[in-house]
């Protein structure tokens, strides 16, 4: 009885240690067929122990079966119901699942778990000591990311998990990218950000339901390809949770499905007020009331005021007081100054994208859009230069905050671009590329970390490209070859 | 949101003082806003701003009081007191912007939300 | 509590301190144990370890230095003690500044029978946080439990404001003390208070004067005796110091009589002239030629004051003399002469600032007596009313917060004692509570006595009984003297507190990280620089805390671009306490590390001064190539300030701490006025620049440019144009990167460029970080040349910039701030 105990011990052991030891490219490779060969022995004898009525052998059938199946085990029982050890503890032996990164694909199963269980305190410490300690893969992002939305920091989640997508071979295994891209789409259609969702590829790495929520977010953005209600049906059969998702596609169903129309300058109608001053102050209200200003309220407040200024009764009225109140300077000038200030905060703040069309050009608009492009670019040099002192005084920081660093300047960058166009991507890329390049070199260099040195070359050359800035682009081709 | 604050915090509607008001009057509506909420009177709790009520606080209003103290901020905050109802009693601009579609909570059906 | 009350008012000056007390209608300047209104603000620790205070302290400062010390003022807010060596104690400048403030404090209850426990204490205008909060310190340490702090300009408007009879107008305050010169301009409006700006010289002050004196008694002794007295001589120290000790004697002397001797305690003595007594008479027409440029000086200042504020100087209603030297009647009657505006009479130059605070103690309600015992008559009242106001129609609110053994007031009105006014009958509201409009008689204490009634109209007993409110000028709440905020990475300032801003005061941003905090790493720490100061960049403001979030208080790395709700709180005796709220760890930072006065390290002074005159050089050199004659002038003010630098740099070389601080001080403020004068002709030279880089690039990619730089370098070339039209410096420095850019990416495809590109770098190799490898490079170059390989040229001469020296410019200057 003891030496089978011994033997079953052992024997459970080596199939687990096995299964940690496995770092291979295939699957199923050595460690992997040798963690099946010793399973297959010790599901054979748990059998022949039940047959013999011993309820031990049960108990060995039980756990050979999960360490066969331990991510399969873990995403169905341990995880939905927050046991994060455990999931931690079984999913390090994964063999053919996380064949080619089984300890981030544990720390994904306890981070996962984490979030179930609301977050506890030590499991959150518990992966991001880890998660600190390791090379850092897509894997090691996800689960990064799982940490901060526990923690309620949706906003670097994203970021996180957003940015694992761009990783590939064995640094990106496939669940982790499959398991990023349903967070995504998940996050993305609680928000109601359907366009950002309909732009997501359904092709590549997605399960059911992350498929079926890209098809109803192009049916109501009006995204091609469009699905008809024949392929949501399908698409929402194949889902495994469909019952949940009954009433998103019932929504989806009624939507009519058209094709989005092409971006255009909407103009807003104007104010029919006798006052245009009056007339300035009640748009200006409802802009900064609104929960979620959009740009045609800010062209409409900012032609209000230009026809307030342009008011001569007005620039009259608040000029005489000016004199009477025996101030210096010009009245007109300072509230011009104040009104640009509440305006470059309100589309900063909302993200607006202002362009460089013409209705952008003059007036209070063209004002704001040059006093914002400056203000990020200012911004922007002041956490590129940041970057680039701390690289140069060679301070370290764990590898996957310095992914999150790069992922920040670059975020800075790409919303600043967004909001006011290439011109400044012209003037802001320089200084970016000085940054991130000087981070990639020393990470590729003396750090030896190539998988995220090779991310920042590749994307440098795409932004070079962009802005076809021919130096940058020979350097970047150089450095992106070296890490092919 | 600093503009918010900006506008909300604007002396004449703190102190709840017209644009004509006088050095005095400042003073004394200053001291009598500050006496009743030292002694914690509810109707001194409160004001009403375009971008609807607000808090109103001691510091709020000695700040307002210094504002309009000095002849060049007063000046800027005059032409932003105009308007003394919330805009939300106002009729709107018009505008041709649309709603989204509502989100919808796809976290928990796929369990990336809290048990 | 009984009888009238008792508000207390303090001027801690560096030479002399004031105490006044006001009782709600008049101030009284308390004298002390010998009968002077003036206290010199000096301590001595004898051999026993007894304290002394005073004149009595003041006797031993030339025969006992080391164990007697005055101007400790000036050393108020840093951290070095000053040692007392008979007794072996060592005080701080806050601690020296308390034993004063104990003694004013004692004359006072000497004089009134009560040791007060409140005060207003009168500060500097330019007084910086760390040396507002070490005086408030030192009030603690004096035994007061409540304080605020008034600047000292603010102080004497309101002294002659309030026994002042005229209207409405513009005013000044010409402040000259020992070292400093301040002016500020006043206006009284509607009987309201208000100022309207402030100026000053720091160095500029009554001792120039006897430093004049001085060097006018060396002229004449040089000429009558043939002996050459030099300040800058040790040998002639002693010699010099009693000069000088004379001169201010003859100075005071000269205030009452036409002619002054400057009498020696004894005889000179000089190194190979032997002692010798010279017979020195000083004449009011003498001293009125060496007042005189001293004098113009200042009225430069007052003109530079009046000119940015549009206030011509005859508009001025009248001037206010404050300070020891401007009792000098030459110097009154000069200023009067040049700005063309009445003095004020009757007011006490010495004295004014402490009546100034007694009167705002009142304000304030900062009444001396403390809390008196408790006597209960009826409904008690809570109330809320100015103890001093200008309104003559202010509001008395209250609130029936206990009804006592009766019934409940339901009506109140307010009956004025003389009988000349009642209020309306108020109906209390739900709350209890009433607001009502009483009227004042002007410049009067008026008391008005409660009248309560149940809801039959019987009058009911309420406590208090009856309200004073005096009527007078005020300026409600303690203004802050400078800007306060926060240096930001960019070398900005993120303005918290404007000047002016009534204290107390709280205000909160949310600034954003700029780089990441590791955690439990000893080195990783991130800095939020508090900056004091008018200037828009930090680097030119006073740094007076730091805020530190380091790595080994951080519960897990705190990544860049992380948000970082900071708060600001002022108090209103200028305490500053910080709190930072970082959401992303959700822990809070309450620990503002070092809110002191930075030291004055000899060397670093003299570095800064070596390099601030080197700048004044170079920039006088281009100013004259440009034929800038209004730089001109700035640099000449600038060289002037630095000799005086100098000046106090030597003597803090010699161990006074006072000169450092001076001079640290001044240097600053000269790197500021150089500042402004480069940023002045910034725009000129970025001009040119934008002409120089459009041909030099334009030239390249016409001829060596694709299609696509083309078309790129004419949208450049646009922006260029918006940039210069709009005049915004950083838009077009961009541009023009830009642009040099572009160009740079055209000339490296000319074969000629990379071997002359190599050239240069290899000729300056002896400066490279690794010789050998550069030495290796250059042969390996030269081959490359040689077999006319471009590509690998262009490889080489890449490697050997790295090799060459880096740029220092990028240097940050911003107190190292980790926040945007």
């Amino acid at each position: 009885m003891i030496v089978r105990a011994v033997v079953l011990t052992l024997g459970l052991g080596f199939a687990w240690l096995v299964g940690v030891a496995n770092r291979e490219e295939s699957r199923p490779g050595f460690f992997g067929l040798a963690q099946w060969l010793v399973l297959f022995g010790l599901a054979v004898l748990g059998g022949s122990m039940v047959l013999d009525g011993e309820l031990v052998g049960l108990a060995v059938l039980t756990v050979v079966a999960g360490l066969t199946f331990p991510w399969a085990v873990a995403r169905t029982w341990l995880i939905p119901r927050g046991h994060w050890r455990s999931a931690w503890f079984l999913v390090r032996s994964s063999a053919w699942t996380w064949h080619d990164d089984n300890r981030g694909g544990a720390l994904v199963a306890a981070a996962w778990a984490a979030v179930r269980a609301g977050g506890p305190p030590a499991a959150l410490a518990f992966v991001e000591r880890r998660c600190e300690r390791s090379d850092c893969g897509a894997a090691h992002l996800l689960a990064t990311g799982l940490v901060a939305a526990a923690r309620g920091d949706l906003e670097a989640a994203r970021r996180w998990i957003g940015s694992l997508c761009e990783f590939t071979g064995k640094a990106s295994p496939q669940m982790a990218r499959r398991l990023a891209l349903q967070w995504i789409a998940a996050d993305a259609a609680t928000r109601g950000a359907w366009s950002q969702l309909a732009q997501l590829d359904a092709d590549r790495d997605v399960d059911a339901a992350t498929a079926a929520l890209i098809a109803v977010a192009r049916r109501f953005v009006g995204a091609a390809p469009i699905p008809t209600d024949a392929e949501l049906e399908t698409a929402w059969r194949s889902v495994p949770q469909r019952a949940q998702f009954r009433a998103l596609l019932d929504r989806a169903l009624q939507h009519q499905a058209s094709p989005a129309a092409p971006n255009s300058v909407v103009r807003a109608t104007p104010v029919v007020d006798r006052d245009p001053h009056r007339a300035a102050l009640v748009a200006h209200a409802h802009l900064l009331s609104h929960p979620r200003p959009d740009r045609v309220e800010l062209v409409a407040v900012a032609q209000a005021w230009d026809r307030a200024l342009a008011d001569q009764a007005f620039t009259h009225r608040t000029q005489r007081r000016a004199l009477e109140l025996a101030t210096r300077g010009d009245p007109i000038e300072s509230l011009r100054a104040r009104l640009d200030a509440d305006l470059v905060e309100v589309a900063r703040t909302a993200r607006m994208v202002l362009g460089e069309d013409s209705a952008v050009a003059r007036g209070t608009l063209g004002r704001v859009r040059r006093t914002l492009g400056q203000r990020l670019l200012d911004e922007l040099e002041v956490v590129a230069d940041a970057l680039k002192t701390r690289v140069r005084t060679r301070r370290a920081l764990a590898i996957h905050e310095e992914w999150r660093e790069y992922l920040t300047l670059r975020g800075t960058y790409q919303s600043a671009v967004a909001m006011t166009g290439p011109v400044l991507q012209r003037l802001a890329f320089p200084c970016v590329n000085e940054s991130i390049c000087a981070l990639a070199v020393w990470l590729w260099n003396d750090r030896k970390n190539r998988v995220h040195a090779h991310q920042m070359f590749r994307w440098l050359l795409s932004e070079a490209e962009k802005c076809e800035d021919a130096e940058a682009i020979a350097l970047h081709r150089r450095n992106v070859e070296c890490g092919r | 949101m600093n503009a918010v604050e900006r506008w909300a915090g604007n002396p004449f509607f703190v102190l709840e003082l017209a644009v004509t008001a006088s050095r005095a009057e400042v003073e004394r509506a200053g001291q009598k806003w500050l006496a009743m909420l030292e002694l914690g009177l509810a109707r001194a709790a409160i004001y009403t701003t375009p971008l609807g009520v607000r808090a109103r606080t001691p510091e709020l209003v000695r700040t307002a009081m210094a504002e309009l103290r000095d002849p060049e901020r007063r000046a800027g905050h005059e032409p932003w007191c105009l308007l003394q109802e919330p805009a939300s009693v106002i009729d709107p601009p018009e505008s041709t912007a649309s709603e989204g579609e509502p989100g919808f909570d796809a976290m928990g059906p796929l369990q990336w939300s809290r048990r | 509590m009984t009888g009238r009350p008792l508000y207390v008012g303090i001027d801690l000056g560096t030479t002399n301190s004031a105490v006044a007390v006001f009782d709600g209608e008049s101030t009284q300047v308390v004298r002390n144990a010998q009968g002077s209104p003036l206290t010199p603000s000096v301590v001595r620790i004898d051999a026993k370890g007894r304290v002394t205070v005073g004149s009595a302290a003041r006797r031993f400062l030339d025969r006992d230095p080391e164990n007697t010390r005055s101007e400790f003022k000036r050393l108020m807010g840093t951290e070095r003690p000053l040692p007392f060596r008979a007794s072996g104690r060592e005080l701080t400048p806050p601690e020296l500044a308390a034993e004063i403030l104990k003694a004013l404090r004692g004359d006072v209850r000497d004089q009134l029978g009560s040791l007060p426990t409140a005060a207003v204490i009168s500060v500097p205008a330019l007084f910086e946080l760390p040396q507002s909060a070490a005086t408030a310190e030192a009030a603690r340490l004096a035994g007061f439990d409540k304080v605020e702090l008034l600047p000292e300009p603010i102080a004497s408007a309101l002294a002659a404001g309030w026994t002042a009879e005229h209207g409405d107008g513009r005013w000044l305050v010409y402040d000259l003390g020992g070292g400093t010169f301040d002016v500020s301009l006043l206006e009284t409006d509607g009987g309201f208070l208000r100022v309207v700006g402030h100026d000053g010289d720091n160095f500029l002050g009554g001792r120039d004067v006897d430093w004049a004196i001085v060097d006018w008694a060396t002229a004449m002794i040089e000429r009558e005796h043939g002996v050459k007295i030099r300040r800058d001589n040790p040998e002639h120290a002693a010699a010099t110091a009693q000069l000088k000790h004379a001169a201010e004697e003859a100075k005071v002397a000269l205030s009452r009589a036409n002619e002054a001797v400057l009498t020696m305690p004894a005889p000179l003595e000089i190194a190979g002239h032997g002692a010798f007594d010279p017979e020195l008479v000083l004449g009011r027409a003498t001293l009125e030629e060496l007042l005189a440029p001293l004098v113009d000086r200042s009225l430069e200042v007052c003109r530079r004051l009046l000119a940015d504020h549009h206030t011509d100087p005859g508009q001025l209603a009248r001037i206010v003399f404050v300070g020891g030297p401007t009792v000098t009647p030459l110097l009154r009657a000069r200023v009067a002469q040049v700005l063309g505006a009445p003095v004020a009479d009757g007011l006490d130059p010495m004295t004014l600032v402490a009546q100034g605070a007694a009167i705002h103690a009142a304000t304030s309600a900062l009444d001396g007596r403390g809390a008196g015992p408790l006597v209960r008559r009826g409904a008690r009242l809570w109330l809320q009313f100015p103890a001093v106001c200008t309104d003559l129609s202010p509001h008395v609110v209250g609130r029936v917060v206990e009804g006592g053994s009766g019934p409940m007031p339901e009506r109140i009105h307010l009956v004025r004692d003389d009988g000349g006014f009642t209020s309306e009958v108020t109906t209390l509201d739900a709350e209890h509570a009433f607001v009502v409009a009483v009227e004042l008689v002007s410049r009067h204490a008026n008391t008005f006595t409660i009248v309560a009634q149940d809801a039959a109209g019987a009058v009911l007993a309420v406590d208090p009984p009856t309200v004073t409110i005096v009527q007078g000028m005020t300026i409600g709440d303690p203004p802050l003297s400078r800007s306060i905020g926060v240096a930001l990475a960019s070398d900005q300032v993120q303005v918290y507190f404007e000047r002016g801003t009534p204290l107390p005061a709280r205000r909160s941003f949310t600034h954003v990280t700029v780089e990441s905090v590791a955690r439990a790493s000893a080195d990783s720490v991130l800095k939020i620089p508090i900056v004091q100061g008018e200037h828009d960049r930090a680097h030119l403001c006073r740094l007076v805390g730091t805020l530190e979030i380091p790595g080994h208080a951080i519960a897990r790395t705190l990544p860049a671009g992380s948000d970082i709700e900071l708060t600001i709180e002022l108090d209103r005796g200028g305490r500053m306490s910080a709190r930072a709220l970082v959401p992303a760890l959700d822990q809070v930072f309450e620990h503002v590390a070092h809110l002191l006065v930075p030291a004055a390290d000899t060397e670093v002074l003299a570095a800064s001064l070596a390099t601030l005159r080197k700048r004044v050089d170079d920039l006088r050199a281009d100013a004259f190539r440009r034929g800038m004659a209004q730089v001109l002038g700035t640099l000449e003010h600038a060289e002037h300030e630095l000799a005086e630098v100098a000046r106090d740099l030597g003597a803090a070389l010699g161990g006074n701490d006072d000169a450092g601080q001076r001079a640290r001080r001044n240097l600053l403020e000269i790197d500021a006025a150089l500042d402004e004068v480069e940023q002045s002709k910034q725009w000129p030279e970025l001009e040119q620049r934008a002409v120089r880089t459009l041909t030099w690039a334009g030239g390249q990619i016409a001829y060596l440019g694709t299609d696509r730089e083309r078309a790129l370098f004419e949208d450049i070339a646009r922006a260029i144009d918006g940039a210069r039209q709009e005049r915004n410096v950083r838009d077009l420095q961009r541009q023009l990167r830009l642009a040099n850019q572009l160009g740079e990416t055209a000339w490296y495809r000319d074969p000629d460029t990379w071997p002359a590109l190599f050239d240069a770098a290899s000729s300056r190799i002896d400066a490279a970080t690794d010789l050998p490898k550069a030495q290796a490079l250059v042969r390996e170059g030269r081959a490359a040349n040689g077999r006319n390989d471009y590509a690998e040229l262009r490889r080489i001469t890449e490697k050997l910039w790295k090799l060459l020296p880096h740029d220092p410019s990028a240097q940050r200057q911003s107190y190292d701030s980790g926040v945007r």
